[in-house]
């Protein structure tokens, strides 16, 4: 990637951000001091982030982390119950904590967009997935029938779907989870947006699939002029697509940098924790792999 | 081999009625040995499914044996003249009398699904002692029809499992995935099986979890010498790290078996190398990237 | 299950119309004050009075009298026609998920011609046939109502049969027996609790209903839809006449009704699979390759 621009990286359990690292000046989505409350608990804390035009960041934590409650709330879609109370989210110059449904409408697919965990849940059994696309294009982007038709199968090509003529008529279940997934991918790019949140949305699939749509999502960061969100449980995951990233636990940033500083110096103990699990039961202790030597010590002490 | 504790060979299953009968597992050979652990590992729809569920005899078979090394225990009408149950040949009444001796446990992918959520713990996890004790006297006395040996063995199962035993007496409603996990192989290994087969035992887990059911599984080779266990995922990397076999199971065929470090070091057959190559870790990058699609592009032509 | 449905306002309330009836049922022929049958032929059609609380007859029967003695043949009427029914739906269809296609199918098909079958004509039509008895008539009407339960079991044990705790359980050995025992039972007695609380509201109808008739109960005794029959004879004598058995036999069956409603609402909660949408998202999901259940093994 091109110049890593340092911007001090405290590491306090309240405030912490995310190093810029990308090309443009000013960060297309930036986060400040995210508080989401039920009204008696706070579930997010002091949550800030940035990500510029063609970054890619990372959210790692497991359930109850608050990673996807900041997805949410970045998207305004937080559940019943649950509301900002604290802090700033502005996107280009829009805060977005306070839109009503209306402003939020030119802004939710045509601008932000995102993919979710379980595709046949997003997706109405009963209509080919092609027309479900095609929908989505008229309605968002105003395209004419034969003109939403096309460019459904170009996404659809795009996505590396094979055979897109014949998948646009194929119904949900005919259809295997990642190329479900590719097919949301699709729709939620329909709109040409500039940040794309992806929020578990490799976790239900094999691993096989994971990586294929993996490497989807990284080749977007480059021909797409897209901004990345992606979010998940599983370090590698993250470490695979994403240029920065951030550790979450309990509603808090634990940890946040650049993706390779923080694999090779992780500074908080729960991260330590997920490189050394991986060091200790994933597959690198088999490779011959430059990370393993890296690791300081102490990382490696009952390993 | 007469030794293995597990021998499959030569297996073929179809599912399906009248003319939506294919075949799904062309000619399958694996074993585990006492003391050993097997990963299977297979995408969905590589048959790795329908394999688990004929070794587990709740499929027919077309042809093929499936053995189970016998042992001084085992019951009398279920062993033939080579040492060893099959399976495929035991008649209905004989194949519950060999379930009811307990030698090859399963533990479900899904326990929510798998646990009656209507019976507590105790009763879920009693079960098959219970069941046991209604047909053989022997097994009444060993059982003890008092509540108390029977409660004291309940005990112990949850005691090998990690879990507290104040969780007896609650619902699995009440407890946490992890914890409905461990339930679901306390409930199996109560039963002193000297197989155990696990389907996914991690991958409903997030991280953190995982390391700890991982600990747990390759832990049972210490509190239960000599026992077999088979894993089944679709995920190399999440089994890798304790399994000292590997088979891979691709399009119901065995496309290459060997040791862990092997089949990561020096994978052979394509699709075994996607399968490594896809494991995500944590140094992954872009000439991964260009192996995966040429991998991809190799496989797709041998369809 | 049922302490659930009486926690809630329309279980309990329901619950105590019907031990009122049952008590009624019960001692009402004993503290009955007259004797239902006899007729005092001077006090034909009187109104309430201090010694007859719902006044007289056309034949000078005391009218609260008949209605107390009626209770328990009404009542009981309705009872056998709902076992009857039991007997003959519950079993097969805990037994067409267990015992192959071909018995499956034609419990389904004989279930499905039940249905089509009307229950007063056929009604009629048995006593026509076996004698013009109360009995009769109501084992007409307990194979009438059987494929109700049939089906409401039969779906409360596939759905159940085919879960993984019994595939679970079939592996350590268990007998279908067990099976049932165990797992099924817990799953099918709420579903049959509710059909057989509706079932016997619609049964004290039919019983009316045929009653009404005249058939299956000969003159004089007393019953709720012939005293409503009668009643309507004289309308112009005795104008609130046909309301009181007919209150009374709305007030049975609306309770029956509520109490259903009370069961189906306590035993709604799912506890078994959340839908996707609404289970939280606590672990990751993979999807699972399906396969077929085979029951018998």
């Amino acid at each position: 990637m091109s110049s890593v621009d340092q911007s001090p990286t405290s590491v306090s359990e309240t405030s912490v951000l995310a190093p810029a690292v990308s090309d443009t000046a000013a960060p297309l989505l930036r986060v400040t001091n995210l508080r989401v409350s039920t009204g008696t608990a706070d579930l997010v804390r002091g949550v800030s982030l940035e990500v510029h035009r063609r970054g890619s960041l990372g959210i790692v934590g497991e359930s109850g982390s608050g990673k996807s409650l900041t997805c949410r709330s970045i998207l305004g879609i937080l559940p019943p119950g649950l509301t900002v109370a604290d802090g700033d989210i502005s996107f280009d110059g829009i805060n977005l904590t306070d839109l009503s449904y209306n402003d939020w409408l030119p802004l939710r697919g045509n601008r932000i967009a995102a993919v979710f965990q379980d595709p046949s849940s997003y997706l109405n059994p009963s209509i080919s997935v092609g027309k479900q696309l095609v929908e989505v294009l008229r309605v968002k982007s105003g395209l004419r029938r034969r003109a939403a038709y096309t460019r459904a199968i170009e996404l659809f090509v795009s996505m590396g779907l094979r055979n897109p003529e014949v998948v646009f008529w194929q119904y949900p279940f005919e259809l295997s989870g990642g190329m479900l997934q590719r097919v949301l991918i699709a729709v939620a790019l329909s709109g040409d947006p500039d940040l794309l949140i992806a929020d578990e949305a490799t976790t239900a699939l094999d691993v096989t699939v994971q990586a294929e749509v993996l490497d989807v999502l990284s080749d977007l960061k480059q021909s797409r002029d897209l901004a990345l969100i992606l979010v998940s449980h599983d370090l590698a995951v993250v470490a695979q697509v994403c240029d920065s990233v951030i550790v979450m636990k309990d509603g808090e940033i634990v940890e946040a940098g650049p993706t390779s500083e923080v694999l090779r110096n992780p500074q908080h103990p729960y991260t330590q924790l997920l490189v050394k699990n991986h060091a200790r039961y994933g597959i690198e202790k088999y490779l011959d792999d430059d990370l393993v030597v890296d690791l300081p010590e102490a990382v490696f002490a009952d390993v | 081999m007469s030794d293995s504790l597990l021998s499959v060979r030569d297996l073929r299953v179809s599912l399906g009625s009248g003319r939506k009968r294919t075949r799904v597992l062309h000619g399958v050979d694996a074993r585990v040995d006492a003391g050993e652990i097997v990963g299977l590992i297979g995408e969905t729809g590589s048959g790795k499914t329908t394999l688990a569920r004929s070794i587990l005899g709740l499929n027919k078979f077309d042809s093929g044996t499936v053995r189970l090394a016998a042992n001084a225990h085992s019951t009398d009408s279920s062993i033939d003249n080579s040492g060893s149950t099959d399976i495929g040949s035991l008649s209905p009444r004989a194949l519950r009398a060999f379930r009811r001796a307990g030698d090859m446990q399963y533990v479900f992918q899904d326990p929510l699904q798998s646990l009656d959520p209507d019976l507590t713990v105790f009763a879920s996890i009693a079960e098959g002692l219970q069941v046991r004790a209604t047909r053989t006297f022997a097994a009444r006395g060993e059982v003890g029809a008092t509540r108390q040996s029977l409660r004291a063995r309940v005990e112990n199962a949850l005691d090998l499992v990690g879990l507290p035993t104040s969780l007896a007496d609650r619902v699995p409603g009440d407890l946490s995935g992890g914890q409905r996990q461990r339930v679901a192989i306390a409930r199996a290994m109560i039963l002193e099986p000297r197989l155990l087969i696990c389907d996914e035992p991690v991958s409903a887990l997030d991280a953190t979890n995982r390391i700890a059911m991982l600990e747990l599984l390759s832990s049972l080779r210490y509190s239960r010498p000599g026992i077999g266990l088979l894993f089944i995922s679709h995920d190399l990397g999440s089994v890798a790290g304790i399994t000292d076999r590997i088979l891979v199971l691709y399009r119901g065929v065995v496309v290459e078996e060997g040791t862990t470090a092997e089949i990561l070091r020096a994978p052979k057959h394509p699709y075994t190398q996607l399968l490594v190559g896809s494991a995500p870790t944590l140094t992954g990058g872009e000439s991964d990237r260009e192996r995966r699609r040429e991998l991809r592009v190799l496989l797709a032509a041998t369809e | 299950m049922f302490r659930a449905a009486l926690r809630q306002p329309i279980g309990a309330i329901s619950a105590t119309i019907l031990l009122a009836v049952v008590l009624l049922a019960i001692i009402g022929p004993i503290v009955a004050p007259f004797d239902p049958l006899a007729g005092d032929v001077k006090l034909i059609l009187a109104g309430p009075s201090a010694e007859h609380w719902l006044g007289t007859d056309a034949l000078g029967r005391d009218v609260l009298s008949r209605l107390l003695a009626g209770s328990p043949l009404s009542l009981l009427s309705a009872v056998e026609a709902v076992a009857i029914g039991l007997l003959l739906g519950v079993i097969p269809g805990l037994l067409s998920v267990y015992l192959g296609r071909t018995f499956e199918w034609v419990t389904l098909r004989l279930m499905d011609s039940l249905i089509t079958l009307p229950f007063l004509v056929f009604a009629i039509a048995m006593t026509a046939l076996l004698g013009n008895g109360l009995h009769q008539a109501m084992f007409a009407v307990g194979i009438l109502v059987s494929p109700g339960f049939y089906r409401v079991t039969r779906s409360a044990a596939l759905a159940a049969a085919s879960s993984q705790y019994v595939e679970a359980a079939r592996l350590v050995g268990a007998s279908p027996w067990w099976v049932l025992r165990t797992h099924l039972w817990r799953k099918v007695a709420p579903a049959v609790a509710v059909s057989t609380a509706g079932t016997l509201g619609a049964g004290l109808v039919i019983v009316s209903s045929l009653t009404f008739l005249g058939i299956g109960v000969e003159p004089p005794e007393p019953t709720w839809g012939g005293m409503l029959a009668t009643d309507l004879g004289y309308l112009y004598q005795r104008p609130y006449g046909p309301f009181i058995p007919a209150l009374l036999i709305m007030i049975t069956v609306g309770a029956l009704n509520g109490l259903a409603d009370a069961l189906r609402d306590a035993t709604g909660i799912p506890r078994t699979k959340t839908t996707r949408a609404i289970r939280p998202r606590r672990a990751p999901r993979i999807p699972t390759e399906r396969s077929t259940v085979d029951v018998q093994r």
